[in-house]
């Protein structure tokens, strides 16, 4: 081993035990029993709040040495949990956060630089982060779930609901959802699968949608893209209407008609028909300049 | 929030389908049969006008970039101009408030990650392009209903960005206060 190597290997244990003296861990117990909403607030770093068959609400805390304090208070009829940071927070490190909460609890977290995760907490979700993931696996029938730059990643267990997640930079991915969805993001892609929407709103600018075993049968379904592609699989017994169009894009349509060019006299094409025995099912799916793919399930 | 709110309503609300006022088609045969006896003096005019601006652009100085990754939008993104929304009837109170949140665009966007400004700003950008290739698309052909809707479709996905940009920092501020 030559005398950098061990100059690099000492240099990182010596960053390692800085890391570990800076810091520090608080532990927490409270009661929620009483508290049907529990608030979290940490500007700077990891957010894991996990479900589970209790009525107090314990938090692990590890600190970095710009935090001040951890407030936690009692509003009402929430718990708020706040990390507190020195006003140059941004030369120390940040906090992670672990909650155990009761698992029918409404929860709501807020993050800048955080990556928020939630485990079988299965009131109402309102997750934010600005730079960071938001995941979350639950069978909540209500989730709002938003982060600039970093994925939204929802795994539900089939549950009927209402569902509205976004991301900027990032992709939105949906799993297992019933009901309601609302999906949104602008360079990433939104994907939609294994579920059993029944309204659903997806919006791309540059990124793609996708959307396979994802519908009821009779699905009332808007998709929307600038640049994207849009791939669709409705289910196999929709029945309604359908109408798609693309300015510079192409329209591949694995049943039912063909497309048809909106004008001998520019680009655009469009295909508009109806499926099935007269349903009030409804697809839209328009890109500007991506294109569309669409098919039933088998 | 309620100002965003408003305003995505309100684009909402545009009419899904606008039919032409008239029947546009005789004029518009007209017009091509017109062009196309004008065409050679059309083409002696393109090239007088192409070489000129060619010429002008040369003996431009270069622009200075005086903030980097913001001062995009103004010069990069063109502004909303009456060629921009010549096709689609918006009302002067919308336009007033589309070009307000255009202007807070900026501050907003030094807000974020310069990661996510980059693909903001390269994302808006899309829109606008998309915007002027169907306003192009809709004076070839001034009665394609389909053309609207996807100006509208833009549109409503470029204040979709503005607005996502205008609630992450409005977030971010939000939580920030506990610092």
């Amino acid at each position: 081993m030559n005398q950098l190597n061990r100059f690099i290997i000492a240099a990182t244990a010596a960053l390692a035990m800085t890391s570990a003296h800076a810091d520090k861990r608080i532990e927490r117990t409270i009661d929620c029993s009483d508290k049907p909403l529990v608030h979290v607030i940490n500007a700077i770093g990891d957010i894991e709040v996990v479900g589970k068959n209790t009525d107090t609400c314990r938090l692990d805390a590890w600190v970095s040495e710009r935090v001040q304090r951890i407030d936690i208070k009692e509003r009402g009829d929430r718990i708020k949990i706040e990390v507190i940071y020195d006003k140059d927070y941004k030369r120390g490190g940040g906090t992670t956060l672990e909650l155990v909460v009761p698992k029918d609890i409404d929860l709501k977290v807020g993050g800048v630089s955080s990556s928020v995760e939630v485990v079988d907490v299965n009131g109402s979700l309102s997750l934010q982060s600005v730079s960071g993931d938001v995941e979350a696996t639950s069978s909540s029938p209500k989730i709002y779930a938003t982060t600039t730059s970093g994925d939204v990643e929802i795994y539900g267990e089939g549950q009927d609901g209402k569902f509205q997640l976004s991301s900027t930079s990032g992709s939105v991915e949906a799993d297992g959802l019933a009901g309601y969805l609302t999906a949104s993001a602008v360079s990433g892609g939104v994907e939609v699968s294994d579920s059993n929407i029944s309204y659903g709103r997806f919006e791309v600018v540059s990124g793609s949608i996708e959307a396979t075993d994802a519908f009821s049968p009779n699905s009332d379904v808007e998709a929307e893209a600038v640049s994207g592609s849009i791939e669709v699989t409705l289910n196999a017994g929709f029945a309604g209407t359908i109408d798609v169009t693309t300015l510079t894009g192409r329209i591949k349509n694995c049943f039912g008609p063909k497309p048809q060019k909106t004008s001998r006299y520019g680009p655009g094409r469009t295909l508009s028909f109806e499926h099935g025995d007269k349903g009030d099912g409804r697809l839209t799916a328009s890109s500007i300049n991506g294109s569309v793919y669409l098919c039933l399930d088998d | 929030m309620d100002e965003t709110n408003d305003m995505m309503a309100r684009a909402a609300a545009l009419p899904s389908e606008i039919a032409p006022p008239r029947d546009l088609w005789p004029g518009i045969e007209s017009a091509l049969e017109t062009q196309k006896n004008d065409r050679w003096q059309w083409r002696v005019a393109a090239s007088v006008i192409a070489t000129s601006a060619l010429i002008g652009i040369l003996l431009l100085p270069p622009k200075e970039d005086k903030s980097p990754g913001l001062a995009y939008i103004p010069t990069q993104v063109p502004t909303l101009d009456a060629q921009l929304v010549r096709h689609m009837p918006f009302d002067d109170s919308y336009i007033l408030d589309y070009r307000e949140a255009l202007a807070a665009l900026d501050d907003q966007l030094a807000a974020l990650p310069e990661g996510t400004r980059e693909v903001v700003v390269a994302n808006l950008k899309i829109v606008r392009a998309s915007i002027a290739d169907i306003n192009q698309a809709i004076d070839n052909d001034p009665g394609n209903v389909q053309l609207r809707q996807l100006l509208q479709l833009a549109y409503r996905q470029e204040m979709a960005i503005i607005s996502m940009v205008r609630d992450s920092v409005t977030n971010a501020e939000q939580i920030r206060t506990s610092i």
